[in-house]
């Protein structure tokens, strides 16, 4: 039988490097991201729009790239207080992830400077001015007075000093999760425990500080499309959404590297179905979080609220909301539920694309039907596609920086308990 | 905190992850059978265990006083009148709920996690939870007015051809708790089964023998049924996690799909359902740490035990911390709505607000100093945090019941809230209530399990034929 | 059913886990079928070694759970919709997001249920009789800290003399015959 010849140890390869085929994805995310960003310029051109549709779409191409990256600072830290084994496994991965932090700065820029400075974006920082506004019906009275009363939060002075702050902060992050990981493996096995406590210290508060940063780039990069509207738990759906990406991510990641070594001797179906299974957690937090709010504002049915989600059930867009659904709930939740399913790796890859795609589908859903010309109003416009390709190209060029800092580490963080463990051959029943 | 220079030869720590061990070494599959079932099997009770139930009979007495006069005269005996139409029924009913919800985190998803340090823990843990669900549910149940009614919660063909209003949030409470009620107990029966095995293999009385016999259904331990016991388990692990969740969040509905300032916002679900494993950690470590001092068990429940719940504890309060300052910051001011303000402002500095500041420092100051790792590993220390953080989760419901009525939206009709003894009698009874079942099922039955504690003896490892086997018992 | 009278089986006892499922896995190989293990907690190694790989629990579970589901959906709608249609705050009579909470309820409910006594009529329990009880050693171990495999007589290969020597080439504690 299989489990008696599998007793004996296996051992880490000398060469822990990643594989030379990562650079061929590289090169295909390259080549995808420049075909879909030249189509999305000349998409831009053509819609004739002031480039509304194409800053909108930048801003859904930077809301993922950004989950990725700081989501996956996020888990990292994360994995750093819970333990366990899978921890060590998506370790490099996710650090990779965190060093995109400079090109998601990047993607932020013009966010920034043309949404919230040339006041192309935000509603607020269009009408600063409400009462002149107000008289010439570009906004409605509750719109004139949220943005009246919320301007010491929603100006642009603001707006740029806590973005500048909290991408400041995350590269600190960065830097010191990047640094000490590498410090580690140069140290010797006794100091183990040392350096434990050392990122347990670091990630502790880091996760705390990290929530509330998060909240403030949602609330402000996102929720502030629509300045009447609040919900308390949007922070929160966002923090789940990017662990909920950032885990099909870094499946994927492990699935594609797992055909050559060093990752195919330590990537166990134990601790693949252990991620899948951590997946189908967050895709029922996810859904958790979203119906909760909406049954709550559903029930109250009060108009300070609800038209936030007429604006987006409405008109044709309850085909967009129904479809979420089922891309971020039903088809990953029904598909994991199998055990087996989450140990063949050939059908969790298509799990996990499902699960990125949702990710892009629910930003659509939420970042369009916040203007005017979309609300309660699903139409076919030129802009619309832009949809399609300027997320597609940010999202390739994003992932060709992933690849390339894959590359610049081993793949396996060696000083770790764990190491000896994951080599282990693994039970007949998991 | 951290050293580069670690005891390495201190037995109660793990040689290779430097961690505390979950267990203490020399154990084996004998003594740790013996060392459980004897609490049990002894036909010599400690005269404190006589004492503390006497103590807790006295409570449940105070609670079969206060329920009888209220049958007799009606919930006008307690302080809920208009607009606190809610007063410490619905507030013990939450705290209590919420104390259960650890007993099924601890079970379920610490078993999901392979967490195998809730092995020792989880069997009390669960207890606690049964007994938290039978205090808990009581209060609904005597708020109704009419209890003996009861039943028509429940949608059943009858002669008056009415049937239950299913877009209540009350109604949607009758199947949560039910639910995990009924969930919690075979969840609970099915974990002792292998136990109840030991027991009548063990047990000298004839008495006992037959009570565990019966009560064990014929186990035997063969691996065919452990495999499907196993799968079950974790089947149920798998269910009773999104339970716990959709149990304090249907409490949580109970308040947020109203209309009302201070209940009315979405992030009441996640952050009722964290503040429960808050409050339910901290009951989990009031239980604990007698426990194992009068019985003996620091083999058992270690300062692993102790730290790591003391991690949850911190965790999860923060997560509560969150909720309270999204609360605060969206109604204070982001919302841009008068009432939402007041509501807070009201809740903050209003003639109620010192009970907001006692939920403060109990819930969110004190708590950061388990931050601390020497004082997560303090026994006494984290014994008395466990009783200053059950005292702010009381107040939180306190808080969002009381000060979220007593002023809404026309002065006119505003009021206060003052507690009577028949209130306070009814919530002392029923603490009374828990430490009686509580001291019934350590005595009755194994408090940690046995078969899940042999799991993590060394001795349980499988060795490949030509390694040298480990010494066999003693 | 009719009274059985002979030997059950042939039950050795181990003092380890990993002895057990040394002689589990070499009486499979040599060809008993019919045969089980016993131990004092869950050894996945031996019920591998026996061939037992997969069990029908999670099915019962799955079917239970939509039985819960559709089972309480239909009948909120059906009392909401038909039997009893009630104005509540202008929501509709078919307010399927309120309808969600108690039929998620009712899935778990059911689902659990039919985990926990699917499992145990799977495994035939409650059972009150069995032959292994009749030994002694078997008693006092096989639910605390001893090891046991158990051929049965029912198996083709089965013979009390030829599998008892089998059995004593694993240098168990004992090997005791036990009648039904």
């Amino acid at each position: 039988m299989e489990q008696h010849s599998g007793y004996h140890e296996k051992t880490l390869p000398a060469d822990l490097s990643a594989p030379a085929f990562v650079n061929g994805w590289r090169s295909r995310a390259l080549i995808i991201g420049a075909v879909f960003s030249i189509i999305g310029v000349i998409l831009g051109f053509l819609a004739n729009d002031g480039w509304a549709h194409f800053l909108r779409a930048w801003l859904l191409g930077f809301m993922i790239s950004f989950g990725f990256c700081c989501g996956g600072m996020a888990l990292l830290m994360t994995q750093y207080l819970s333990g366990g084994k899978w921890g060590l496994l998506v370790r490099r991965p996710l650090e990779a992830m965190t060093r995109t932090l400079p090109l998601v700065f990047l993607y932020f820029l013009p966010v920034g400077i043309f949404g919230v400075s040339l006041k192309k974006l935000y509603l607020w920082a269009q009408y600063p001015d409400t009462e002149n506004a107000l008289k010439n019906h570009l906004i409605n009275a509750t719109q004139a007075h949220s943005i009246h009363f919320k301007k010491p939060l929603l100006n642009p002075v603001t707006f740029w000093e806590v973005s500048i702050f909290i991408f400041a902060s995350w590269a600190l992050y960065t830097f010191l999760l990047n640094r000490w990981s590498l410090q580690r493996d140069a140290d010797s096995q006794p100091n183990v425990f040392y350096w434990q406590k050392r990122f347990e210290n670091l990630s502790g508060f880091g996760v705390v500080f990290y929530s509330i940063t998060l909240t403030a780039a949602a609330i402000y990069w996102v929720m502030s499309l629509d300045p009447t509207w609040y919900s308390t738990v949007y922070g929160l759906q966002f923090l789940v959404g990017q662990a909920y990406g950032v885990l099909a991510l870094v499946i994927l990641t492990l699935i594609g590297l797992s055909s050559a070594q060093p990752i195919k001797t330590i990537f166990r179906v134990t601790e693949q179905h252990d991620l899948g299974k951590l997946c189908l957690a967050f895709t029922m937090l996810n859904i958790y979080l979203a119906f909760a709010a909406f049954l709550i504002i559903w029930s109250g049915n009060s108009p300070e609220e609800i038209p936030w989600y007429l604006d987006r059930i409405r008109g044709g867009w309850g085909v967009i909301a129904t479809l979420d659904f089922v891309f971020h709930w039903l088809l990953p939740f029904t598909l994991l539920l199998s055990r087996d399913l989450k140990r063949i790796k050939r059908k969790l890859v298509v799990v996990c694309c499902i699960m990125i795609f949702a990710r892009c589908w629910d930003m659509f859903w939420l970042i369009e039907p916040n203007f005017k010309d979309a609300a309660r109003n699903l139409h076919f416009s030129i802009g619309i596609l832009e949809y399609i390709f300027v997320p597609t190209g940010l999202i390739a060029f994003w992932m060709a920086n992933y690849f390339s800092q894959l590359k610049t580490r081993p793949l396996v963080a060696t000083n770790d308990p764990h190491v000896a463990e994951i080599l282990e051959p693994e039970h007949a029943h998991a | 905190m951290a050293t580069k220079n670690q005891p390495l030869n201190d037995p109660m720590l793990d040689p290779i992850t430097g961690e505390d061990r979950v267990i203490a070494p020399g154990h084996t599959f004998k003594s740790v059978t013996e060392k459980i079932s004897r609490i049990v099997l002894t036909s010599h009770t400690p005269i404190g265990w006589f004492g503390g139930l006497l103590l807790a009979g006295g409570g449940v007495s105070m609670l079969l006083v206060a329920v009888s006069w209220l049958f007799l005269k009606g919930v006008g005996i307690w302080a809920i009148t208009q607009p606190v139409a809610w007063g410490f029924a619905i507030i013990n009913f939450v705290w209590w709920i919420g104390i259960g919800h650890a007993g099924t985190l601890i079970s379920a998803i610490l078993l999901l996690f392979k967490q195998s340090w809730r092995n020792s823990i989880n069997r009390f843990a669960e207890a606690m939870t049964i007994f938290a669900v039978v205090c808990a549910g009581m209060f609904p149940l005597i708020h109704v007015g009419r209890p003996w009614l009861g039943y028509w919660l429940f949608p059943y063909p009858n002669s008056m051809n009415v049937w239950p209003q299913f877009r209540s949030p009350l109604l949607w409470d009758v199947f949560a708790v039910s639910t995990y009620a009924t969930i919690s107990v075979v969840f609970w029966y099915i974990g002792l089964i292998p136990d109840l095995g030991t027991l009548r293999d063990r047990s000298q009385s004839k008495i006992a023998q037959f009570a565990y016999g019966w009560l064990a259904l014929g186990w035997r331990g063969s691996v065919r049924h452990w495999v499907r016991y196993e799968t079950a388990s974790l089947l149920l692990a798998g269910l009773a996690t999104p339970l716990v969740l959709s149990v304090h969040t249907v409490i949580s509905f109970d308040f947020a799909v109203a209309l009302l300032p201070g209940w009315h916002t979405t992030i009441f679900p996640p952050y009722f359902v964290a503040g429960a494993v808050y409050s339910g950690f901290a009951m989990v470590i009031t239980l604990a740490v007698p426990i194992r001092k009068f019985y003996h068990l620091e083999d058992v429940i270690t300062i692993r035990h102790i730290e790591n719940m003391g991690k949850v504890m911190l965790t999860t309060g923060l997560i509560v911390a969150y909720g309270y300052a999204m609360e605060v910051f969206m109604s204070y001011w982001y919302s841009a709505s008068h009432w939402e303000y007041f509501m807070m402002w009201n809740r903050m500095f209003g003639p109620m607000g010192w009970s907001y500041w006692v939920l403060v420092t109990c819930n969110i100051a004190l708590p950061q100093l388990m931050w601390f790792r020497a004082f997560r590993r303090n026994v006494p220390l984290m014994f008395i945090m466990s009783f200053i953080i059950n005292t702010g989760m009381w107040f939180e419901r306190f808080v969002i019941v009381v000060t979220s009525l007593y002023r809404d939206y026309l002065p006119s009709s505003w009021g206060t809230y003052r507690a009577t003894r028949w209130d306070y009698a009814t919530f002392a009874g029923t603490l009374g209530l828990f430490t009686f079942l509580f001291f019934l099922f350590v005595r009755f039955l194994p408090m940690i399990p046995m078969s899940e504690l042999r799991i993590l003896l060394p001795q349980a490892k499988i060795h490949a034929e030509g390694e040298p086997l480990p010494e066999a018992g003693d | 059913m009719p009274i059985q009278e002979g030997t059950y089986g042939l039950l050795a006892e181990f003092d380890t886990p990993s002895e057990l499922v040394r002689a589990a896995q070499s009486a499979y190989d040599s060809g008993y079928r019919r045969m089980d293990c016993y131990t004092p907690y869950p050894v996945e190694e031996a019920a591998a070694a026996i061939g037992f790989h997969r069990d029908n629990v999670s099915l019962l579970c799955l079917l239970g759970g939509l039985l819960g589901l559709v089972a309480m959906f239909s009948l909120e709608t059906w009392i909401s919709v038909w039997a009893y249609p009630l104005n509540i705050a202008g929501r509709p009579y078919y307010s399927w997001p309120a309808f969600v909470v108690p039929a998620y309820e009712w899935t778990i409910l059911f689902a659990g249920l039919s985990a926990a006594f699917g499992m145990l009529a799977l495994n035939g329990l409650p059972q009150v009789y069995h032959p292994l009880f009749n030994s002694v050693n078997f008693r006092n171990g096989a639910t605390s800290d001893k090891f046991f495999l158990c051929l049965e007589s029912t198996d083709p290969k089965f013979d009390v003399a030829e599998s008892r020597v089998f059995l004593e080439g694993f240098k168990p504690v004992s090997v005791v015959e036990v009648e039904y």
